[in-house]
C-alpha cells in the first residue's frame, strides 16, 4: 500500500514537472495595422520564437480577458515559433497586452473565467503589441481646402471690386 | 406511398452516419480595399469546426505567397493547432508585401486534421482569386490626398494673383491717405 502511494506520488511529480517551462528564453517580434487603407479591420500578431531547453510545449495567450489559442509553427532546432492572431474593428489605439500561459496555466484561467473569478496566475511570459489607430487620408481632403480658398480670394476680390463701383 | 416512406428511412438513416466527427470549414480572405507594391496585403484564415467531435492536430499549409514574389512581413504560413473543439473556431493573420506589381492569383490554402478514431482528414480553405496589384505610382495617383501637389499649384499661381494684387493695394493704400489727409 506504502509502496502503491510513493508510485503514485512520484507519477504526480513526475506528470507536473513534465509539461513545466520555468525559464524560457523568448523572441518576439509583433504587428498591429498601422494604415488603415490596408486593411479592413485591425490586425494584432504577436509571433514568439520560445526555447525551453528543446522540451516541446503548449501555449496559450490571454487577451483582454479572452483565452485565445496559439498556433505553433515548423520547430528549428531547440526553438519553437508560435504565433496569436486576431482582429478587431478601427476603434482604439494603445497597446494591446499578450499573457502567455502553458496548459496548467490555461485550464486555471479558463476555471477563473467560468466563475468570474480574478485571474491570479501568473504568465510564463508577455508580449506588448504597440497600435496607432491611423488613417492615410487627411481630416479634411487638400482638395477641399483648395476650393475654400480659392472661393475666399474670389468673395474678397469680389468685395473690393464692388466696394470700387460704389 | 410506401416508396416515399422506404426512401425517407433510408436518408434518415445514412445523413447521421456521414455527419460524425470533426469537420472544419475555413476562409481565406485578403482585408486589404487596395492592394499595392511594397506595401502590406493582409490576409486572414478563420476556421470552424461544424462538426461532433474536436479537430486534433490540425495543420494549416499556404503555398500560394512564393518567396520570389512576395516577402513574409508577419505570420506563419505553415502552422499547427493542437486541437479546435466542435463548435468554435480560430483565426491566423498572415501579413506579405508584394515584391511587384502585377496580377497574382491567390489560390486555396491546405488543412489537414485528425477526426476521431484517427481519421485523418483534408480540406481546403476558399481562394480569393486573381488580384490585381498596383504600382505605387498609380496607386498615389489615384487615391492619395495630393497635398504636395496642391501646395505646388499654389505657389505656381501665387505670381499672377499677388502681383496684380500688390499693385492694386499699393495704390488703394495712397488714394486712402490722400482722402484721409484731404478731409482734415
Amino acid at each position: 500500500m506504502v509502496k502503491l502511494g510513493i508510485c503514485v506520488l512520484l507519477l504526480a511529480l513526475a506528470l507536473s514537472t513534465a509539461n513545466g517551462c520555468t525559464n524560457p528564453k523568448v523572441k518576439s517580434t509583433t504587428y498591429s495595422t498601422e494604415n488603415q487603407y490596408f486593411s479592413g479591420e485591425s490586425v494584432f500578431i504577436a509571433q514568439v520564437e520560445v526555447d525551453c531547453n528543446g522540451e516541446s510545449i503548449s501555449l496559450h495567450a490571454l487577451v483582454g480577458g479572452q483565452l485565445l489559442p496559439v498556433s505553433k509553427g515548423i520547430t528549428s532546432g531547440s526553438t519553437e515559433h508560435f504565433q496569436v492572431s486576431w482582429t478587431e474593428d478601427h476603434d482604439r489605439s494603445g497597446s494591446r497586452e499578450v499573457k502567455f500561459y502553458d496548459d496548467n496555466g490555461a485550464s486555471s484561467i479558463r476555471k477563473a473565467l467560468r466563475y468570474g473569478e480574478e485571474v491570479t496566475t501568473s504568465p510564463l511570459f508577455s508580449v506588448d503589441i504597440k497600435h496607432k489607430n491611423s488613417s492615410n487620408e487627411m481630416w479634411l481632403s487638400p482638395a477641399f481646402l483648395a476650393m475654400i480658398a480659392g472661393l475666399l480670394v474670389y468673395w474678397l476680390a469680389y468685395m473690393a471690386k464692388c466696394k470700387l463701383q460704389e | 406511398m410506401l416508396k416515399v416512406l422506404a426512401f425517407c428511412l433510408v436518408v434518415g438513416l445514412c445523413l447521421p452516419l456521414g455527419h460524425g466527427g470533426a469537420n472544419l470549414i475555413a476562409s481565406k480572405t485578403i482585408l486589404n480595399e487596395h492592394m499595392v507594391e511594397g506595401k502590406d496585403l493582409t490576409i486572414k484564415y478563420s476556421i470552424y469546426n461544424v462538426g461532433t467531435s474536436a479537430a486534433v492536430n490540425v495543420l494549416l499549409e499556404d503555398s500560394s505567397f512564393p518567396e520570389e514574389h512576395f516577402v513574409i512581413e508577419q505570420g506563419l504560413l505553415t502552422t499547427t493547432w493542437d486541437r479546435i473543439q466542435s463548435s468554435s473556431n480560430v483565426s491566423h493573420v498572415v501579413v506579405v508585401l508584394p515584391r511587384e506589381a502585377g496580377a497574382y492569383n491567390i489560390s486555396w490554402a491546405r488543412l489537414t486534421y485528425t477526426s476521431d478514431e484517427s481519421k485523418g482528414m483534408t480540406g481546403f480553405t476558399s481562394a480569393p482569386g486573381p488580384v490585381l496589384v498596383l504600382p505605387f505610382a498609380e496607386f498615389s495617383r489615384k487615391y492619395e490626398g495630393h497635398l504636395m501637389e496642391w501646395l505646388a499649384f499654389f505657389t505656381m499661381s501665387a505670381p499672377t494673383i499677388l502681383l496684380p494684387f500688390m499693385l492694386w493695394y499699393r495704390s488703394y493704400s495712397k488714394y486712402e491717405n490722400m482722402m484721409a489727409k484731404k478731409q482734415h
